[in-house]
């Protein structure tokens, strides 16, 4: 499942190509209530087709006016009436900025997609008194900026999962966790289950599990998913990095098992109480899943929470 | 036999299906800590303690004969002669840990120095852990035999982890020089990408005896082997 960005920027692509008029927007304020982030897109076809979308579906209809517009970039205002509002679940009205922009460099759309699907992360420019644009890698930890003049959208994953094992319940975390647009990876040693991954766009390494969080996600915008069931292989992910701070770290079994797991990470590996806090287990939110797609949903809705309402964030 | 080369981190060996307890394997020796005082069981040397028609520390060596294993090295110290004696029909070789009251430390590290010089590795086996069986053992040694990567070799029983421990000889100069009251707990906390857990069928691998009550519960079950 691709991220909405690129579905977007592939939609664009090909509306392009097939000679089509296409107007770009992208949310760059809000006021009030908003059920769309900072940086969301948006296209529209010449003949009113939408993809993406800016305000979670409350003013999406109105967009179609930017054809009208005389200019070829600018910025347009738009109000959610308390009614619009209530109608599409939010608390109450609000108000809405978006940079709009009706010449699109095909080469430049053709440039970001494949920056995506290599899953970089690069920072597009847009300056709005000249319309010029450019491309630039994107800084660690970038994000969007709009001064009124200059819009900054960084695309690609700033954020990592790193599964271990290559098994069923994995597959299904890699598709939610590339819709999420995060940076999958998963970390499989056993050829015999590294063979058998096929989800696109999540590569598998087959150095061992502590190499891996060593190597690959051992910073704060990363995550860490023990998914094996064994132990010799989980618990290496674990210890290394329960030592360093992702910030998710969780770890796959039953409450039964997961008591013996932390038994042994602190009688065998020697992980501290206070280390041994920072783990989830049993992993997920407890929703009652009990196919591995439900016990994915569960996963990713932690990671979500913990992502979104940690204090740092 | 897969060879082993140190520090390749590389390789992850596939377990399979194969037979287990072909033959002494001559590269794995074990190790016996029969040394100490058992003070936790009062006067009494709870090695000496019967279990069936053997002793507590013969059920161990017999254990280790049956196993591939290839030799047996018993440390120690405590009523060392009382111990030649229970095992005088074994094939074993005996070392003597002049230091045992220090601790455990010092019989593992006079175990360890004796370990032959082309010994690849060595399980050490607690004197007073009677219920752990051949197949235990050769569990562990099979599962160093075929993976580089397991160069601390812990059994688990239900996924917690147990005794005896097989230890590569990268270690060995790591336990021949340890002391005290420190054992090779340590060591597994500092090489945590060296461990290797290794499941096994039975719960012996928990049970020690290390009171008398621990000992009546033995003598009530079936689980030994007499």
């Amino acid at each position: 499942m691709n991220n909405s960005d690129l579905e977007v920027l592939e939609h664009v692509e090909n509306w392009l190509a097939n000679g089509h008029q296409v107007e770009w927007v992208t949310l760059v304020r809000c006021w009030g209530s908003a059920p769309r982030p900072v940086g969301s897109m948006a296209a529209i076809r010449g003949d009113g087709a939408i993809i993406g979308s800016v305000s979670g579906g409350c003013i999406e209809k109105e967009l179609t006016e930017v054809h009208k517009k005389e200019s070829k970039v600018g910025v347009i205002q738009r109000h959610i009436s308390s009614e619009d509002a209530i109608r599409f679940g939010l608390p109450c009205g609000g108000a809405l900025e978006l940079v709009f922009e009706k010449q699109i460099d095909k080469d430049q759309i053709d440039e970001l997609i494949s920056a995506l699907r290599n899953r970089k992360q690069v920072c597009r420019s847009l300056e709005l008194s000249s319309g010029t644009t450019s491309l630039t890698l994107a800084v660690k930890g970038q994000e969007f900026e709009f001064d009124g003049r200059t819009m900054k959208k960084v695309f690609g994953p700033a954020w990592r999962l790193l599964l271990i094992g290559a098994g069923e319940l994995s597959r299904y975390v890699a598709e939610i966790g590339l819709a999420l647009d995060y940076d999958v990876l998963v970390c499989e040693p056993r050829e015999h289950f590294a063979k058998t991954w096929t989800v696109k766009g999540a590569d598998v390494v087959s150095m061992l599990p502590d190499d891996a969080v060593k190597m690959l996600a051992r910073d704060p915008t990363s995550a860490v998913l023990a998914l094996t069931h064994d132990p010799n292989l989980d618990d290496l992910a674990l210890v290394e990095a329960l030592n360093h701070d992702p910030f998710y770290v969780g770890a796959l079994g039953s409450r039964q098992n997961h008591r013996r797991r932390c038994d042994r990470l602190t009688g065998v590996f020697g992980v501290a109480e206070n280390q041994l806090a920072k783990l989830h287990g049993p992993i997920g939110l407890d929703i009652g899943s009990k196919t591995p797609a439900e016990i994915a949903v569960s996963i990713m809705a932690q990671i979500t929470s913990i992502r979104r309402l940690s204090k740092s964030n | 036999m897969t060879d082993r080369c140190q520090n390749n981190r590389s390789v992850f060996v596939r377990e399979t299906s194969q037979e287990q307890g072909s033959g002494p394997d001559p590269n794995v020796v074990a190790v016996i800590l029969a040394a100490g005082r058992s003070l936790r069981m009062g006067p009494k040397n709870k090695l000496f303690e019967k279990l069936g028609a053997k002793s507590i520390l013969h059920h161990v060596v017999a254990a280790l004969q049956e196993s591939q294993i290839s030799s047996v090295i018993v440390v120690l110290g405590h009523e060392s002669e009382r111990i030649k004696n229970d095992l005088a029909r074994e094939d074993v070789t005996y070392v003597m840990n002049l230091d045992y009251e220090q601790g455990i430390g010092t019989s593992i590290s006079a175990g360890i120095r004796s370990v032959d010089k082309s010994a690849k590795g060595a399980v050490i086996m607690l004197g007073d852990m009677p219920l752990i069986s051949a197949k235990t053992i050769d569990k562990l040694v099979h599962d160093f035999n075929r993976n580089p990567r397991a160069e601390i070799v812990v059994p688990t029983y239900e996924d917690q982890p147990g005794n005896p421990v097989l230890w590569s000889n990268r270690f060995f100069p790591q336990l021949s020089s340890l002391s005290g009251d420190r054992g090779g707990r340590l060591l597994i906390k500092e090489n945590s990408d060296a461990v290797w857990f290794c499941p096994v069928e039975s719960k012996s691998v928990h049970i020690d005896v290390d009171t008398s009550h621990d000992l009546e519960r033995l003598r009530t079950t079936d689980g030994f082997r007499s």
